[in-house]
């Protein structure tokens, strides 16, 4: 459960524990109430140097994680909204640049590609799917996963699915150590995962309808390299049909015929983003692993489908 | 797609002139076959005719919508298989875009090979669109396939759509239907993924990795569109023949009662009404049948009354003259070739006049009908009787002799005799005259007979009335009989060639106004051409029915020649006769007016006479001729005034404007006294009613001046003048009346 300290202008915070759903409204509520009161999280500010977010102004995710982020960060933070326009874009890395702000979040890919022109920052990306890619991680560029963490995703999965057994992932390249671990993941839940790799939508298309006969299911990852949406539903329409659980990163998707989603939540990633920055405060380089996982999922069942591929009904959670 | 469209475009125009013009021969033979010559055509025939053309051409365009629409189903289909084929080859293909192994093709033969409309498929590269993989079938073996040309790979590599491209060549290849579309990867922009929206159609990056170019085998679709087109022709021709046989059947069974009304039509064209249509088939044909008796029955009325109308006399419903003529021209034929004679009577009746002046007209006509029906009563069921006119009847006895005619005369006489007439109070006794000629096989002139019965009749009458007359030709000289025909066949010359003459004989008074007065008086020439005047042939005209037309021509003449000496500056008013019989003549008034106008002149140029007993007779025809006549200027003078023994009264009641006392009182009024008074008593009388008076055959100077002293206003006899066919000067009768 969260938990959340109130100043009601006093040095000392008052602690509150919220319980469930209602637990946030009733916060919501007494912020309300209590206008002028300050509501921030437990979390200590990383410093008195102020930290830029740089995010894509189109995508909603997006800007729930700088929301939060924001709100751990305090007023020190400046969020910069890439427009598309290249030479805006640019303008606004060299105002960065020319800045005294020492560390930089980004999300997405696109301000994360940005983010390379940036010198003397520490960078931290998160949303970032194919960051391998692109090269994205240095010593003082890393990141935080834009997958939930697979040990949670697997056990949810059995539970859904007790008689999962197999389960084949398609990505294109350089997602091989990711794979690789979330391998050892599905392991201590019975399960065996596959990773195939393939280069275009249409091989992601055909490798699937070539193999997935021999799997009970697929963990569909967000890699935009190989996926369009005609290929989307294209492999949502034929696991269906062939009554294949499918896994997918967005809720979306269980329109289309997805058994369960597994999406990240953005409180969570701004968690993970501000504990790098908390890290690599005052340090030259940031210190950790490339990327750190995430702690949490938002695991969402679709009933019909469950129901269809006869799985025992469970109840949407986080 | 288009092409194809372009192609259909063109093919129909011409079908439909094909079909337009097969039609126009068909109709033009039908026509010819049913014109036939000068026969008429048949309606049953035209109407089958009709149900043929019709039905060839419903069969036709049947025949022409099956092939469109099936030719461009099969276009449509072509086109949509082809886009299935190309996405399944596309998919089935993509090995050869990842791996490029000749291996890989393993499924795509497997796929196309149980697919025989696949004629071949070729898969290219980007690069120098070289051929990666290509597959063929046996159809596709013979068939020399083009490379993409530059301007194919320009329209596939279109990707600014967003919607794959398929170009559509339906023509370079025979049978073959071409289509050909780029072999896409897709993906998703960075960071499109992340909070991935379903509702949102992003833009995606689009990579062409190669092309794909199939074949559709076109003559498996085409023979199915023949089969189709065969079957589907055959059937609707049976359809089409059995709803054809159905229907002529069904057109004869309805139209036969048509047909059949052409013999009771033919019949009452031919004049027959003893029709009777049947009424029987369609509501239409009842309807026609019913109005066809109804017509029938109408015509069979309507012909009884005109022929009772032709041949009945309208008061008494007795046959009338011209009936009766021709059932004497027939006795008398009969009689020619055999021994039976029949007889002729002409009744008269003694005292109509009597009756009809003493109780009027209109009882005069109901003692005619009255004395018609005793009359119908007496004669047998095989004679005829009719009126011949005023107070005549005459009677065919047919098969009789000379004493049978007489009993049938003395019949009549007795029927008439014990008739009582009462009217208004009075008591009339009826008597008669009667003519008798008989008709035998020495008779043969219709007329002759006529004039026999006639001229015993008045020999009847001669010897004291209330008797009969056998006609004995010894009696007459055969010469004046001869004469009396000859007089109709003058008189008949002489109204038609202008034979008449007109003489004129001046009326002088004190106060004429300046205008010259002068009576038209009738002349003609007998057969020695010696001028007669009109009592010697008119009771021939009378008795040939020849007076009225008489009548016309002195009026047509008289305004002609009035006319002329007026256009020449005279000052002229003539007085023209009239005699009874125009009376009856309905157009007497119309007649006069016209005579008038197409000769400008006016009305009070004429003054026409009539006499006292033609007035007197047709009192109420007369009253409203003359007021009609006077309506247009006209003035009439009675005639004869005296001599017919009638009521002042009458004087009163004629709008006339002139009273000719008559000659019988002016001849010897110097001596007699009686005549002074009457005359006296009449210019008093005509004084009183503000007319005039004219007094003729005067004479001598001292009846001129005994007449001017009793108030007379116009003067007329030899003592001005004799009548003359030239206008004579007028100063000198103007003289001798003291002007």
């Amino acid at each position: 459960m969260p938990t959340f300290r109130i100043h009601f202008f006093s040095a000392e915070p008052v602690r509150i524990r919220l319980v469930g759903k209602p637990a946030w409204v009733a916060v919501l509520a007494a912020q309300l109430l209590l206008s002028g009161c300050q509501l921030t999280p437990s979390i200590e500010p990383v410093s008195d140097v102020s930290v830029a977010i740089v995010i894509n102004s189109k995508t909603r995710i997006f800007a729930e994680v700088a929301d939060h982020l924001k709100k751990k960060l305090g007023e020190r933070t400046q969020i910069y909204y890439l427009t598309g326009n290249v030479v805006r874009d640019k303008r606004i890395i060299q105002q960065l640049n020319t800045s005294d702000r020492k560390q930089v979040v980004t999300i997405g890919l696109r301000a994360s590609r940005l983010s390379k022109q940036l010198t003397g920052k520490q960078v931290v990306f998160c949303q970032v799917f194919n960051y391998r890619q692109y090269g994205l991680t240095a010593p003082f560029r890393k990141g935080v996963s834009a997958v939930p963490p697979p040990a949670q995703l697997f056990r949810k999965w059995k539970q859904l699915a007790p008689n999962l057994k197999t389960v084949l992932s398609i990505t294109g390249p350089t997602h091989h150590q990711m794979l690789k671990e979330a391998r050892l993941d599905a392991q201590r839940y019975g399960i065996r995962l596959k990773h195939l790799v393939v280069k275009s939508d249409k091989e992601f298309v055909y490798t699937y309808k070539q193999n997935v006969g021999k799997y009970q299911g697929l963990w569909l990852l967000p890699d935009n390299r190989v996926l369009s949406r005609k290929a989307i539903h294209s492999v949502m329409s034929f696991s269906v049909k062939n009554g294949i659980q499918v896994m997918v990163f967005s809720p979306q998707l269980l329109q289309i015929g997805g058994l369960v989603s597994a999406s990240v939540v953005s409180d969570d990633v701004a968690e993970q983003v501000y504990r790098r920055l908390q890290d690599g405060f005052g340090k030259p380089e940031l210190p950790g692993p490339a990327v750190t996982h995430l702690t949490r999922v938002d695991f969402r069942v679709n009933d019909v489908v469950a129901r269809q591929l006869g799985l025992t009904k469970l109840r949407n959670r986080k | 797609m288009a092409q194809a469209k372009q192609k259909i475009t063109s093919i129909v125009p011409q079908l439909w002139s094909s079909i337009f013009l097969f039609i126009r021969k068909v109709i033009h033979t039908l026509r010819r076959r049913l014109s036939n010559g000068n026969k008429r055509s048949s309606l049953v025939k035209r109407l089958l005719y009709f149900q043929y053309i019709w039905t060839a051409m419903i069969y036709l365009i049947a025949i022409s919508g099956i092939w469109w629409s099936s030719n461009y189903l099969i276009e449509e289909n072509l086109r949509e298989r082809g886009k299935e084929w190309v996405a399944e080859l596309d998919e089935l293909g993509t090995p050869i875009f990842i791996s490029r192994k000749r291996i890989n093709l393993t499924r795509v033969e497997q796929r196309i090979s149980n697919s025989p409309e696949i004629a071949y498929v070729r898969y290219f590269g980007v690069k120098d669109r070289k051929v990666l993989a290509s597959y063929k079938n046996d159809a596709g073996h013979n068939i020399d396939l083009p490379e993409l040309s530059v301007a194919e790979i320009r329209l596939l590599n279109d990707t600014t759509t967003g919607k794959k491209p398929y170009l559509v060549d339906e023509n370079s290849i025979d049978s073959v239907y071409r289509i050909t579309s780029p072999v896409w990867v897709k993906s998703i922009q960075e960071d499109g993924l992340m909070g991935f929206n379903l509702e949102k159609t992003g833009q995606e990056r689009i990579k062409i990795i190669g092309y794909i170019d199939i074949g559709l085998d076109r003559t498996r679709y085409t023979r199915s569109l023949q089969d189709v087109l065969l079957l589907g022709s055959g059937l609707i021709a049976l359809v089409i023949l059995v709803a054809t046989y159905v229907g002529r059947r069904y057109l004869h069974k309805a139209l036969t009662p048509l047909t059949q009304l052409r013999i009771p039509l033919a019949r009452l064209a031919r004049g027959e009404t003893d029709v009777q249509v049947d009424s029987i088939g369609d509501e239409e044909i009842v309807a026609i049948g019913r109005a066809i008796n109804s017509t029938v029955k109408a015509v069979k009325e309507r012909d009884e009354v005109l022929r009772k109308m032709a041949n009945h006399d309208p008061l008494t419903g007795l046959v009338n003259r011209g009936y009766f003529m021709r059932e004497m021209i027939g006795t008398v034929e009969e009689a020619r070739f055999s021994d039976a004679s029949s007889a002729l009577l002409f009744i008269d009746l003694d005292q109509f006049k009597y009756v009809n002046d003493t109780v009027g007209h209109a009882a005069g006509d109901r003692l005619l009908i009255q004395v018609a029906e005793a009359l119908n009563r007496r004669i047998r069921e095989h004679d005829v009787v009719a009126r011949f006119g005023g107070d005549e009847f005459i009677v065919l006895a047919r098969d009789v002799d000379q004493s049978d005619a007489v009993g049938i005369a003395k019949g009549v006489l007795k029927v008439l005799q014990d008739m009582r007439f009462v009217e208004d109070g009075q008591s009339f006794n009826i008597y008669c005259s009667v003519g008798i000629t008989m008709v035998d096989s020495s008779q043969h002139n219709v007329d002759e007979l006529l004039s026999q019965a006639d001229m015993a009749c008045f020999q009847a009458k001669s010897r004291g009335r209330n008797r009969y007359h056998m006609f004995e030709l010894s009696e007459y000289s055969k010469k004046s009989l001869v004469a009396d025909v000859g007089w109709s066949q003058r008189i008949r010359d002489a109204i038609d060639n202008d034979g008449f003459v007109l003489y004129f004989q001046p009326i002088v008074g004190e106060d004429d106004n300046n205008t010259e007065f002068y009576e038209v008086l009738l002349r003609m020439p007998d057969q020695n051409g010696k001028m007669v005047g009109p009592g010697a042939f008119f009771p021939a005209a009378e008795r040939f029915g020849m007076m009225v037309e008489i009548d016309y021509w002195v009026i047509k003449k008289a305004l002609q020649m009035l006319a002329d000496y007026i256009s020449h500056g005279r000052n002229i008013c003539f007085w023209i006769n009239l005699s009874g019989h125009v009376f009856e003549d309905q157009a007497l008034a119309a007649r006069i007016v016209d005579g008038l106008d197409e000769n400008k002149l006016s009305g009070e140029s004429v003054v026409f006479e009539v006499t006292e007993q033609v007035a007197v007779r047709y009192m109420d025809r007369a009253s409203s001729l003359i007021q009609s006549l006077k309506n247009v200027g006209c003035r009439f003078a009675l005639d004869d005034f005296g001599t017919g023994f009638s009521s002042y009264g009458y004087i009163k009641n004629l709008p006339i404007d002139f009273i000719k006392i008559s000659g019988s009182f002016i001849e010897d009024i110097r001596k007699d006294k009686v005549d002074q008074v009457m005359v006296r008593s009449i210019v008093q009388i005509a004084q009183a009613l503000g007319k005039q008076t004219v007094a003729e055959n005067i004479e001598g100077k001292s009846t001129l001046k005994m007449l001017k002293k009793m108030g007379i206003d116009f003067f007329q006899g030899k003592y001005f003048g004799e009548p003359l066919p030239e206008l004579p000067d007028w100063d000198v009768p103007r003289a001798m009346v003291g002007k």
